[in-house]
C-alpha cells in the first residue's frame, strides 16, 4: 500500500524512571519528503528515534512504519526488515573495526550465510563513501581514528547502502562543515526524489529551512506543532521550539571591547604540525578570538598543538611574555588554561559516573588535600544553575543527559577553575537554539567581565561572526586570513575559507 | 573575580521537571525497596549471622569463633582491597596473591637461608612486592600491554621464582622465630589479631582518600573515561601506573602477615587467597554504592562469604566437605551479581509504572 505513511507514530510514551522523556508524542512522516525535526535539548527527538529504531521499547502508543505495525518490543533487525535505517546521535558504529567492516555490518556481511568476501566489502564500502563525494576513501582505516565528521559520513554510507525506504537522521550535521553538509544535503534530496523518506534532526534552523519540506517541533516530550515549510519563517519555529516568542537580537554588549589596549596572553609564532601551519596568532585577554574553516582546513589541529596534544614541528609560543611549551593538558592547566574537546562522546563525558563528578572531573586542588562533600554538593548545585543544566541534579549519572546538556557540563567543567584563556572546540555542536544562546552569552560576559582570553574554535561561520571579537580563518592548514570585529561577517567568514 | 558571579547574568529559562508522584505511601514503599537494594549484602551478614547462631548457638556464636573468621579472613580483605583498587582505573591484577606468596615466602627465606634480622627481611620481601608491581606498571603503561595479560605473565613467572628459591619445600625454621615478628601474625588487640586491624586501617584510609582526596576523584576519572580525565588534565598513566604498584604493595603487606601468622613458608601459601578476594570485590560492587566497586561493599562482602562458609562447615556433614567452600564462593558471586542486574532493571520499571500511572490521571484532568 503506497498511500501509507512512511512513519506514523501515535501516542508515543516512554518514561526513563521518574523523568518522562516522550509524553505522547505524534509523529508522521509522508513518503518522497524530508521532514525536519526540531526542539530544544532533552525535548525527546533521539529517545523518539531510539523507539523507533525498535533499540528501545515505548511504554505507550502505536508505530506504523511503511505500513508494517511494529510491536511494543521489537528488535532493531525487525526494523531494519521494514525498510528503515538509523543513524542514531551516537552513531553506533564500532570503533575497532575497519570502516569497510562497520559498513559491511549494517548489510550482508552478519547475514550471509557464505563465507565473507573481504574483496567485495571492501569493494561496497568504497562505492559507497565515493556516493557521498568521498574521493579517495581508505575504508581499512580503524573507524576509531576517524575525525567526528568522516565518521559521520561512515555512518550515513552504512545507512544508504542497505537500501532503506526510509532513513532518519539524529544530528547528522552536528560536527560537519558547510561543503560536507551540502554533499549530504543533495543526498538527501536526490533520495527525497526518489521516493525515500528522510526525517532530519538538527538544531542548525538554517539547514532545516533550507532543506525540509516540513517540520515537527517537539517540546517537553509532545509534538506541539507541525509545519509547511512554505508556510513558516523562522520567527514561528524558534517561538515553537522555545515555547515563547523568540527574544529577538542577541543582548547588546554591556561592556565595549576595548582590543588596542590588551597585551596578547597567548601568542603563536610560525607554529606548525599536524598538517597546519606556519601560524602565527595572537590571543587577547577579554576578547573571543575565533578560530575558524572548513572541515579539513586544519582549524581543529590548532588547539592541538598549542596544548601539546601533537608534536610540534616549528615555531614557538609564549605565554603571559615567556616562552611556553607545555607538554601535555596538566602542563596547560597549571598555566590557566582551559579546555573543551571538539569529541564530546569520546573525549569529554564519562559516563558511568554522576553529573557532579563529571563537573569536577579532576579538580584544581593538590591531590592529598581532602574536600567537604557537603559543600561541593551545594556548590555543585549551583554551578549546574550558572551553566544551566537541566535537571540540575548533581548525583544523576550524567548518561542520562540528554546530549545538549552535557556539552554544557564539559564547559562547565573547564569553566570551575577560572581559567586566563580558555579554549573551546565546537561547543554549541548539537546544542540547541535556546542554550546556543546561552552558552554565547555566557562565553561573551566571561571574556568582558573577567578579562579571560576565550578561544572559539568552531566550524559554524554564523557562530563565528555572531561571538567573535576577531577570527582567524584556515585553508588548507594555512592561515588565509585575519578578521577584526567589524570585517567580521558570516559572509566574509564563507569568502576567505574557500577561497 | 570569577566565572560563577557572571555566568549568572541572563534570567533562568523556564525549568520543567517531571518527577514521579509524591505520594506519601509510594514514596515510603519505594525509599524502603531502595535501601534493601542499597544493603542488599549487610543484609544477608545480618541474616547469615543470625542464622548461623540460631542453628549452632554453641558453636558459631562464641566469641572465639567470631573473632576466629574475622582475624583469619583479614588477609583475604586486604588483598581485595588491593584488587579493587586497581579494578577503580580499570585494569585487573591476576598476580596480586602470587605476590602475596613470594613475599611470604622471602619473608621467612630470608631469615631462615640468609641469616638476616627479622626487619630486614620484611623490609627486603616489601621492595621484591614493589618491584613486581613495577614491572606490572612497567608492562601496562609503557609497553601498553593490556592489564589481563602483564599480569598473567607475571602470575606464572612469580611461581617459577618462589619454586626456585624455595627449592619446592617448605620452610620449618629449627628454632623459633622472634616473636617480635610472630606478633605480628598472632599478637592480639581486643580479640582481633594484628592482620584483622592492618585491613580495617587500609580499609579506612582507602576509602578516606577515593571520599574525599583529589586524588580518589582522578582515579574514579580514569575508570570512567581515560581520553577525558587526560584531557581534563590528569595524568592517567602516572595514575594508573601507581595505583598497581601501590596494590602490589599492599598484597605484599599480606604475605608479611601470612608468614608471621604461620612461622614458617611453603611454595604458593597464600596463592589461593586470590579467588575468594575477587569473588569479594565483585560482590561488594552490588552494594552501597551499586554498579561500582567500592570500599565498604568489599569489606561486606569478604566477611558475608566468610562468615557464610564457615557457617556452614559447622553445620556439619556434607556442609563441611572439602568442596563446599568453592561452591558456595563461585555460587554467591554468581546469584548476587545477576539478582543486583535484575535488581536495577526492576526499579526501573517500576519507577517508570509510576510516572505512567500519574501521565494518565493528568491527561483525564485535561479533558
Ligand atoms: N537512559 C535514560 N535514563 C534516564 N533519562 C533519560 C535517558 N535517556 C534520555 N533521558 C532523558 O530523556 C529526556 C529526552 O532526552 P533525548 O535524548 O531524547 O533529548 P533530545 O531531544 O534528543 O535532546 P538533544 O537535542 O540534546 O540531543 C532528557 O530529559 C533526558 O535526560
Ligand atoms: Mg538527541
Amino acid at each position: 500500500m503506497t498511500s501509507d505513511p512512511a512513519i506514523d507514530a501515535r501516542d508515543v510514551v516512554r518514561v526513563y524512571g521518574a523523568t518522562t522523556a516522550l509524553a505522547g508524542a505524534d509523529f508522521s512522516v509522508r513518503r518522497g519528503e524530508i521532514h525536519g525535526l526540531l526542539g530544544e535539548n532533552g525535548a525527546g527527538k533521539s529517545t523518539l528515534v531510539r523507539i523507533l529504531s525498535g533499540i528501545e521499547a515505548r511504554d505507550r502508543g502505536q508505530v506504523r512504519i511503511l505500513g508494517t505495525d511494529l510491536p511494543r518490543h521489537t528488535s532493531p533487525r525487525d526494523v531494519m526488515d521494514a525498510g528503515a535505517a538509523f543513524i542514531h546521535q551516537d552513531l553506533g558504529l564500532v570503533e575497532d573495526m575497519s570502516v569497510a567492516e562497520n559498513i559491511a555490518l549494517g548489510t550482508t556481511y552478519v547475514t550471509t550465510r557464505r563465507p565473507i568476501s573481504y574483496a567485495q566489502v571492501r569493494r561496497q564500502a568504497e562505492d559507497a563513501l565515493r556516493e557521498l563525494g568521498v574521493e579517495n576513501p581508505d575504508v581499512d582505516v580503524m573507524v576509531g581514528r576517524l575525525p567526528l565528521a568522516s565518521r559521520t559520513l561512515v555512518a550515513i554510507a552504512r545507512a544508504l547502502a542497505g537500501r532503506a525506504r526510509v532513513l532518519v537522521l539524529d544530528e547528522p550535521t552536528a560536527a560537519m562543515q558547510g561543503g560536507e553538509v551540502d554533499t549530504l544535503f543533495r543526498h538527501l534530496r536526490a533520495l527525497a526524489d526518489a521516493g525515500v523518506a528522510c526525517v532530519l534532526i538538527s538544531h542548525r534552523m538554517d539547514e532545516i529551512m533550507r532543506l525540509c519540506d516540513r517540520v515537527t517541533v517537539f517540546r517537553n516530550g509532545a509534538d506541539v506543532g507541525t509545519r509547511e515549510m512554505g508556510r513558516t519563517d523562522r520567527a514561528e519555529l524558534v517561538s515553537l521550539i522555545i515555547g515563547t516568542p523568540e527574544a529577538g537580537a542577541p543582548p547588546p554588549e554591556t561592556v565595549p571591547a576595548d582590543t588596542r589596549s590588551a597585551e596578547p596572553v597567548l601568542t603563536l609564532r610560525g607554529l606548525s604540525g599536524d598538517g597546519v601551519g606556519p601560524i602565527d596568532l595572537d590571543i587577547r585577554p577579554g576578547e573571543v578570538t575565533v578560530i575558524t574553516g572548513l572541515a579539513d582546513s586544519g582549524h581543529l589541529a590548532v588547539p592541538s598543538l598549542v596544548l601539546g596534544l601533537e608534536p610540534i614541528a616549528g615555531g614557538r609560543m609564549t605565554l603571559s611574555g615567556r616562552p611556553f611549551a607545555p607538554r601535555g593538558i596538566s602542563d596547560c592547566r597549571a598555566a590557566g588554561i582551559g579546555y573543551v574537546p571538539p569529541d564530546r562522546l569520546a573525549d569529554g563525558v564519562a559516563t558511568g559516573l554522576t553529573i557532579m563528578e563529571n563537573l569536577y572531573l579532576n579538580p584544581a586542588r593538590p591531590w592529598w588535600k581532602p574536600a567537604s562533600i557537603a559543600r561541593a554538593r551545594r556548590q555543585c548545585a549551583e554551578d549546574l544553575k550558572r551553566f544551566r543544566v537541566h535537571p540540575p541534579e548533581p548525583m544523576r549519572s550524567i548518561a542520562t543527559l540528554s546530549g545538549g546538556n552535557q556539552q554544557k557540563v564539559l564547559l562547565g567543567r573547564a569553566l570551575v577553575d577560572d581559567p586566563r584563556v580558555f579554549i573551546c572546540c565546537e561547543p554549541t555542536a548539537g546544542i540547541d537554539v535556546g542554550a546556543k544562546r546561552q552558552i554565547h552569552g555566557l562565553l561573551r560576559s566571561v571574556c568582558r567581565s573577567t578579562g579571560m582570553a576565550v578561544v572559539l574554535v568552531t566550524s559554524d561561520f554564523e557562530e563565528a561572526a555572531d561571538v567573535g571579537d576577531r577570527a582567524y580563518v584556515l585553508n588548507r592548514g594555512r592561515l588565509v586570513a585575519q578578521l577584526s570585529k567589524h570585517e567580521l561577517s558570516t559572509a566574509a567568514v564563507t569568502a576567505k575559507s574557500f577561497g | 573575580m570569577s566565572v560563577r558571579e557572571h555566568a549568572g547574568a541572563d534570567p533562568a529559562p523556564e525549568v520543567v521537571v517531571t518527577t514521579s508522584a509524591r505520594r506519601p505511601g509510594r514514596e515510603n514503599r519505594q525509599q524502603l525497596s531502595n535501601f534493601l537494594w542499597k544493603y542488599s549484602v549487610p543484609i544477608l551478614f545480618l541474616v547469615i549471622l543470625i542464622g548461623a547462631s540460631l542453628l549452632r548457638p554453641e558453636t558459631f556464636a562464641t566469641y572465639t569463633n567470631i573473632t576466629a573468621v574475622l582475624s583469619i579472613q583479614a588477609l583475604v580483605l586486604i588483598i581485595a582491597l588491593a584488587g579493587m583498587l586497581e579494578m577503580l582505573t580499570g585494569e585487573f591484577d591476576l598476580s596480586l596473591a602470587n605476590n602475596t606468596a613470594l613475599v611470604a615466602a622471602l619473608t621467612i627465606g630470608l631469615q631462615v637461608k640468609q641469616d638476616l634480622s627479622w626487619p630486614l627481611a620484611i623490609g627486603l620481601a616489601l621492595l621484591a612486592s614493589i618491584a613486581v608491581g613495577a614491572l606490572n606498571a612497567f608492562l601496562v603503561v609503557v609497553m601498553k600491554v593490556s592489564s589481563f595479560v602483564a599480569t598473567l605473565g607475571t602470575y606464572t613467572l612469580l611461581s617459577g621464582v618462589w619454586i626456585w628459591y624455595l627449592g619446592n619445600q617448605a620452610i620449618v625454621p629449627e628454632e623459633p622465630l622472634p616473636t617480635g615478628f610472630t606478633n605480628l601474625g598472632r599478637h592480639t588487640i581486643l580479640g582481633l589479631t594484628v592482620p584483622f586491624w592492618v585491613a580495617i586501617g587500609l580499609a579506612i584510609v582507602i576509602f578516606a582518600v577515593l571520599k574525599w582526596l583529589p586524588l580518589g576523584r582522578r582515579i574514579h576519572a580514569v575508570g570512567a573515561n581515560r581520553r577525558a580525565a587526560e584531557l581534563a588534565g590528569v595524568r592517567p598513566r602516572h595514575i594508573v601506573a601507581g595505583t598497581l604498584v601501590v596494590a602490589a604493595l599492599i598484597a605484599g603487606i599480606a604475605g608479611v602477615l601470612l608468614a608471621a601468622q604461620y612461622g614458617g613458608a611453603s611454595p604458593g601459601a597464600g596463592s589461593a587467597l586470590i579467588f575468594p578476594a575477587f569473588a569479594g570485590v565483585f560482590l561488594g560492587a552490588t552494594t552501597i554504592d551499586p554498579g561500582r566497586f567500592n570500599v565498604l561493599g568489599t569489606v561486606l562482602a569478604v566477611y558475608t562469604l566468610a562468615f557464610m562458609v564457615a557457617g556452614l562447615q559447622q553445620l556439619g556433614g556434607i556442609w563441611s566437605e572439602a568442596w563446599v567452600t568453592p561452591t558456595f564462593n563461585g555460587l554467591t558471586v554468581i546469584v548476587a551479581v545477576s539478582l543486583s542486574a535484575w535488581a536495577f532493571s526492576f526499579r526501573e520499571k517500576r519507577a517508570g509504572k509510576d510516572s505512567l500511572a500519574r501521565l494518565s490521571t493528568e491527561g483525564e484532568d485535561e479533558r
